[in-house]
């Protein structure tokens, strides 16, 4: 494998971006490019849609709540549960070049049951474990808190240690010192060939700008492919910008989505999983769709005319959908129609910003990217308000 | 010697020699040789050679959707594999039986687990050979097809390409075992 960086742009208080292209033995990807999540390949599934969703590269990014770190340490079930799970979605996933899953605990979960670093030790060796019997031949070291430092020698350990090549993970909200002590080893590593991917643990950028920008400046020349994971679906402080196409011109080469809110509205804070008598008050208010030319992903109220519904029927290739689509309303009180609702929005989501992404990376990689926002008026004004604090 | 031509449940007919006669001097006319059982397993595993099929379910799920969604809509002939209504939804004795065979002759490599969604079908050097001729006599518009909704399928796993045979194909799901996990969703009907 190589990875070689193409180009980088950035204009100061403004956007950072570039392309890279990983050699794989499949061919050579290009980046940025948006990864396929196990939840948007689950979506395809439930409505259910033979469309292809063709994916370089594909990734499960699996929340580990307190509760599952708990049973991931007591219950040989619930470990053999997440063992066929993932050999299930490694199936599924077997036409992309690369294949990586996370299990990265939440931070309750480092606080409840990861505070010392023999446990931190104990959960990486768990799902180190877990991931080889699944056959994953990269694997994948969440952050689990370690200082700086101890991070470091872990890393090398486990380095020295596993026989695949592992992508060790950093959180977006380490300090920017913490950055500038890790970073180092990882180029090292970059350098002699033994690590080709960098992970990072998505957080809202607003809220760790700094670190950003020392990410940006450590990495940025760096010939690996940074794996940014767990990216919030839109922004409602930035008008419903999708995060995969802000995140592309903050830091991150391979984009993957966690796209858990696929309904949440304005007066429905949070869908209960399974409600006793299921009602949404108002699908137009709750079902958002991807729009490509404003990169981003509305309340179909706040769209002007039924057009989107032609857009997701031409994008996905089946005309019934149409049927669907226009009957929404039923799934308002019928949880099964909800859920196909909810599989044809991130289906839909996932190949039309695909798409986009690949547009914008043309634009990147000739030096042109700020013809490519010029003519993205929301992403533009997004990034603005993001460098500023404004959000 | 019979008169009538005789048919099983599974549409598999009983011809007399004269009937046969006449049978097989059509398809001589229409000139090019129909696709058989073995060339159909052949081409789908071919669709993306470096990749297996996991589990029989998906296999024989893949060669139904394949020829329902593909060949027939494309005007390829073949020869009908004889799908009826079993135990998992559409299910064919004859690909069945030409799989097992083609493993056998060491057309196919099977490894994993047998009999489980773990074991993986995928062409040998000389299954690739073979599949190769017959996959580039397909028109170039049915191979592109197939290459995309090979994976297409793939993706959809075992229980999401039942779920789809069952909602778009409803008369093979009479005899399933597992349908009842399997809702019917109509829409047009009005909120409930």
């Amino acid at each position: 494998m190589r990875v070689r960086v193409l180009r980088g742009e950035e204009k100061k208080y403004f956007y950072s971006t570039r392309a890279v292209d990983v050699q794989t033995r499949d061919g050579t990807l290009h980046t940025p490019l948006r990864a396929l999540s196990q939840s948007e390949l689950d979506a395809k599934a439930r409505v259910p849609l033979t469309v292809p969703m063709h994916a370089p590269v594909s990734g499960t990014f699996k929340r580990m709540s307190s509760n599952d770190v708990s049973r991931l340490f007591l219950d040989n079930d619930f470990v053999e549960n997440q063992i066929q799970s993932l050999e299930n979605r490694r199936q599924r996933m077997q036409h992309s070049s690369l294949l990586f899953a996370l299990f990265q605990p939440s931070p309750s979960a480092i606080a409840d049951h990861l505070a010392q670093d023999k446990d931190k030790d104990k959960f990486l060796r768990m799902t180190l474990r877990l991931q080889q019997e699944a056959g994953m031949n990269l694997i994948t070291v969440p952050w689990v808190g370690y200082s700086a430092s101890r991070a470091i020698e872990e890393f090398k350990t486990l380095e020295s240690e596993t026989e695949v090549e592992p992508i060790f993970f950093l959180d977006q909200s380490m300090t920017p010192d913490e950055i500038k002590e890790v970073s180092p080893y990882l180029k090292d590593l970059v350098s002699s060939d033994r690590v080709h991917f960098i992970g990072l643990l998505h957080r809202p950028v607003r809220k760790t700008l700094a670190s950003c920008e020392a990410l940006w400046s450590s990495f940025k020349d760096t010939n690996a492919a940074i794996i940014s994971a767990g990216i919030e679906r839109f922004d409602e402080n930035l008008d419903d910008l999708s995060g995969i196409h802000l995140k592309e011109f903050i830091v991150g080469d391979i984009l993957l989505a966690d796209v858990r809110r696929i309904f949440v509205g304005e007066d429905t804070e949070k869908v209960p999983k399974k409600p006793p008598e299921f009602r949404i008050p108002n699908i137009e208010r709750t079902l958002r769709i991807f729009d490509k030319s404003t990169l981003t992903i509305s309340t179909i109220q706040s769209r002007h005319s039924d057009d989107w519904i032609d857009d997701v029927v031409n994008e996905l290739g089946e005309p019934q959908l149409k049927h669907i689509l226009r009957s929404r309303r039923e799934a308002e009180t019928d949880k099964d129609k909800y859920d196909v609702l909810t599989g044809i929005s991130k289906t839909h989501e996932y190949l039309s910003s695909q798409h986009e992404v690949q547009v914008s990376r043309e634009f990147i990689s000739k030096g042109e990217t700020e013809e490519y926002l010029g003519g993205k008026t929301v992403l533009n004004s997004g990034l603005q308000r993001v460098n500023r604090g404004l959000s | 010697m019979r008169t009538q031509i005789e048919e099983l449940p599974d549409g598999t007919k009983f011809y007399n020699f004269d009937e046969l006669e006449s049978f097989l001097s059509g398809i001589k006319e229409k000139g090019e040789k129909p696709l058989l059982t073995e060339d159909l397993v052949l081409i789908l595993l071919y669709a993306r050679a470096d990749r297996p099929i996991y589990g029989k379910t998906m296999l024989m799920k893949e060669v139904f959707l394949m020829c329902e969604e593909i060949l027939k809509p494309e005007g390829v002939r073949t020869q009908d594999p004889r799908f009826v209504p079993y135990k998992y939804g559409p299910y064919s004795f004859n690909v069945m039986q030409t799989l097992e065979t083609m493993v056998v002759a060491n057309l196919i490599a099977s490894s994993g687990k047998r009999n489980s969604r773990k074991e993986a079908f995928i062409l040998t050097g000389i299954g690739v050979k073979r599949a190769e001729q017959k996959f580039e006599r397909l028109p170039a518009d049915v191979r592109e097809s197939l290459e995309s909704l090979r994976v297409g399928w793939d993706q959809l796993g075992t229980h999401g390409i039942l779920q789809y045979v069952y909602q778009k194909y409803e008369r093979y799901k009479a005899e399933s075992e597992i349908k009842s996990r399997y809702k019917d969703i109509i829409w047009g009907r009005g909120k409930a």
